[in-house]
């Protein structure tokens, strides 16, 4: 992956992994609201258009309450650390929890033709994810977490 | 998230102002419950005022669905919110329009 360590907005802290915008959450659902404003920030200056902010903030809720909900049964407090890179043709993300193991990307596809009385509550967060993102890939690293994203951006004229 | 219902026409209007959100969600969820008790007829959801749609609100959308079976219609939905809808398959459960 290419380096672009300079072009943070100035909501976006770069690391020396070369990220343009970093946040550490509590493990709260309470946490989202000033994510979503922090990342709506960042990708207006980062020239996103609205359809991809909001799929990038859609992509980070789904994936921060996913890891949530299944990362911390006994109720411990967590962190989750979300990173974006972007360049003129992506958008990298990568999420890391301290939660217990879970790959998200394990959880079946919802089968979409079922009748609505049939249609089960649930199951449709990771296949949005799926569907908004290029690249969707799960480790377990250092006992933590690790889930990275990549969007392809429209190249613009 | 503001819920507001309008019964002066044809069956009920619903208008759903802000973001349905995992924040907003639960709320929403037993507010269009306690709004929708007595209204057993066709419910339209105008959705000109909602600005955001994640799996929290499509699960809102599912059980009020459920409960409403083939009698719910959505109406006037942003790009992004009708996206969201679309790759659900939310389209053949209830009207969109």
């Amino acid at each position: 992956m290419n380096r672009h360590d300079n072009n943070a907005g100035s909501m976006g802290i770069p690391s020396d992994d070369g990220w343009d915008f970093s946040m550490l959450l509590p493990n709260v659902v309470e946490a989202l609201p000033e994510l979503a404003e922090a990342v709506e920030m960042f990708g207006q200056q980062s020239g996103w258009t609205d359809a991809i902010v909001m799929q990038v903030n859609l992509v980070l809720e789904e994936l921060v309450v996913n890891a949530i909900t299944n990362g911390y049964p006994d109720g411990r407090e967590g962190h989750i650390d979300v990173r974006i890179k972007t360049t003129a043709e992506a958008v990298h993300i990568r999420i890391t929890d301290d939660g217990n193991a879970f790959d998200p990307f394990t959880v079946a596809a919802p089968d979409l033709s079922l009748a609505v009385e049939d249609r089960p509550i649930g199951g449709l967060g990771i296949y949005l994810v799926r569907s908004y993102m290029d690249y969707c890939g799960y480790q377990y690293v250092q006992q933590r977490n690790q889930v990275s994203l990549t969007k392809r951006l429209p190249l613009s004229v | 998230m503001d819920i507001s219902l309008d019964t002066s026409g044809n069956g009920v209007v619903v208008s759903l102002v802000g973001r349905l959100d995992s924040i907003t969600s639960p709320a929403a969820q037993s507010e269009l419950e306690t709004l929708l008790e007595n209204h057993k007829g066709p419910v339209t959801l105008d959705c000109a005022g909602l600005e955001y749609l994640s799996s929290a609100g499509l699960r809102v959308l599912l059980l009020l669905a459920k409960n409403k079976r083939n009698v719910l219609t959505v109406a006037g939905l942003r790009d992004n919110v009708r996206d969201v809808i679309n790759i659900a398959g939310f389209s053949l459960i209830f009207k969109v329009k």
